[in-house]
């Protein structure tokens, strides 16, 4: 099975019946309650879906649907009150928390103290890669997201569009098999984002991976994912295969009949969701 | 398209790439230019004032409007002559005070750090001596004197005993706000890229936590001069508050402001270097005042 006709057939077939492939996320029967003193609040309720391996699934859904609950629970910094939540890479079980699956953050996360480039270089060096190796892997990453010039620079010499591309370069740097984002570029302007989708989508079109991409913008989950999972308050409302070719310019994409469609039919859904529906 | 869309390109007027280079480098320099002199006659203003502030009491002592200020109010140009007069002995008691405040800082400070880490990284030691450091901390250290001094006898120890017993406490608590401070957020991003909790606390905790700290630091700085000058104000051999003691029962002011001008110096002296130091290891800090 080579890499190129492995993505092209999934770039069309729909994943339900790609059984060909490994998969790379379970959710089995989930449900989880947020705990206080005075009450218990029900989050999640009875989650079950599967993530092939290297497919690109968005969660949506209003604010408190439970989506990054679901996203923190992949990422193993919460463990659900019952059910079962399980990452493979390939065929391995990969026990949770770990370095092999990469998290981005909505807020700017990056060490105020250290330099752009040792920032990058953080999670390499707490795997304790020589300093050569890192330096040089640093800076292909810093490259790739275009920051090539800012390696010397502190957090906050930096725009917001320029830290989170700092964040990406520091996730991809780590050579994640497996990448948990959430939200990662909703808080930056229009255009940047724009360029961002951009780049982050070629990145992993040419080096796939499995993604689980939580965010409130349908446009970018369309824009983006192989398939959107709507979310109403902690239940699973509906399960979208999103049929856009790969590779994508967004560009063209983001102004043609059939995305506006889709668009407004994920819209429709997410509405449906809200009001208690689903499929 | 062929179709005409509404709006007009909007023509910009200015000149050449590299004429804007040269206005830019201009304003540049003009901006600074104008925030030296700002800076300038700022300087010039604080000069005056102090000249002002001594010129005043110079005045009001010569002239009577302070009675016997001989006696009672000193002058600046009487205090010029004490420090002359009494450089060597003011020289030796200054070094002793300066001696003692330096190992109490150092030693109450280091112990600070330590254990306030010890307690940042282990909950369960900070919260069982949390009651026991409480009262120690809210105790008036100064009246802790008397014990140090017939535990150690009138001796440089004692007075370094003061000094520790308020610097340690600053500095632990202000340790702590420092590792408190730390976003939890920080902590679980370098625990997801794979930091084991020890690198956790050595790459992010410690060094998040230094802002706070270094402002624990400067308190304590001062602190360390006060208990090393308030042990001797009490009992000691030599030192810069037995001076001031003598002097003041003597009515000698000139020989209090004196003494006091040397301490203002000291401290000014020690904060300067903590500043270095800090701006040094935060260079990352956005702003410092």
């Amino acid at each position: 099975m080579t890499q190129v006709t492995d993505a092209t057939a999934r770039s069309t077939a729909s994943p339900q019946n790609a059984e060909h492939a490994h998969i790379g996320l379970t959710f089995e029967h989930v449900s989880h309650w947020f705990v206080s003193e005075k009450d218990a609040k029900l989050v999640l309720e009875d989650l079950t879906f599967q993530v092939p391996d290297q497919q690109f699934v968005a969660i949506v859904g209003g604010s408190g649907c439970g989506k990054t609950t679901a996203l923190n629970m992949v990422a193993g910094l919460i463990k659900p009150t019952e059910g079962r939540v399980e990452a493979r890479i390939g065929e391995e079980v990969i026990s949770l928390p770990s370095h092999r699956l990469g998290y981005m953050w909505a807020r700017d996360t990056l060490l105020p103290w250290r330099t752009l480039q040792r920032n990058v270089e953080f999670g390499l060096e707490v795997r304790g890669m020589s300093k050569a190796e890192r330096r040089a892997r640093a800076g292909h990453y810093l490259e790739m997201v275009g920051l090539a010039g800012s390696e010397r620079k502190f957090p906050q010499q930096l725009s917001h569009g320029m830290r989170q591309r700092g964040s990406l370069a520091r996730l991809l740097a780590t050579e994640p098999s497996f990448l948990l984002m959430d939200e990662p570029f909703s808080a930056l302007d229009a255009q940047t984002k724009g360029v961002m989708q951009q780049e982050f989508l070629t990145i992993w079109e040419e080096e796939r991976r499995t993604v689980v991409y939580v965010t409130h913008d349908l446009t970018e989950a369309a824009l983006l994912a192989d398939r959107v999972l709507v979310m109403g308050q902690g239940y699973l409302a509906f399960d979208i295969e999103i049929p856009f070719e790969r590779p994508r310019k967004l560009d063209e994409l983001r102004f043609s009949t059939e995305f506006a469609e889709m668009n407004r039919y994920l819209y429709d859904r997410l509405l449906d969701a809200q009001s208690g529906g689903r499929a | 398209m062929s179709t005409t869309l509404p709006g007009t390109a909007v023509a910009r007027s200015s000149g050449p790439p590299a004429d804007q280079k040269d206005q830019m480098r201009e304003a540049v320099r003009q901006a600074r230019g104008r925030k030296r002199r700002r800076t300038v006659s700022v300087r010039f203003a604080q000069l005056g004032l102090v000249i002002a502030i001594l010129g005043s009491w110079e005045l009001m002592s010569r002239t009577g409007v302070l009675p016997d200020a001989k006696l009672f109010y000193g002058n600046p140009t009487g205090v010029g002559a004490f420090l002359w007069e009494n450089h060597g002995h003011l020289a030796a008691n200054a070094v002793a005070t300066v001696y003692a405040s330096f190992l109490g800082f150092t030693l109450g400070a280091s112990s600070g750090i330590v254990v306030g880490l010890l307690f940042g990284r282990f909950e369960f030691l900070e919260r069982t001596f949390d009651p026991v450091m409480n009262v120690l901390a809210s105790l008036p250290r100064i009246a802790l004197a008397p014990l140090f001094l017939l535990w150690f006898g009138i001796s440089d120890t004692a007075k370094v005993a003061l000094a520790i017993s308020i610097v340690f406490f600053v500095v632990l608590f202000n340790t702590l706000a420092g590792v408190r401070s730390v976003e939890g957020e920080l902590r679980t991003v370098a625990t997801l890229l794979g930091a084991s909790s020890r690198q956790v606390f050595v790459k992010v905790v410690l060094p998040g936590a230094v802002p706070v700290l270094f402002a624990g630091l400067r308190l304590a700085l001062m602190f360390s001069i006060l208990g090393v000058v308030g042990s001797e104000m009490i009992a000691a051999r030599q030192g810069l508050g037995l001076d001031v003691v003598v002097y003041g029962q003597n009515l000698q002011p000139n020989g209090v402001f004196a003494v006091l001008a040397i301490l203002a110096t000291v401290s000014g002296v020690f904060s300067a270097v903590l500043r270095l130091v800090e701006g040094r290891l935060l260079r990352w800090m956005p702003e410092r005042t």
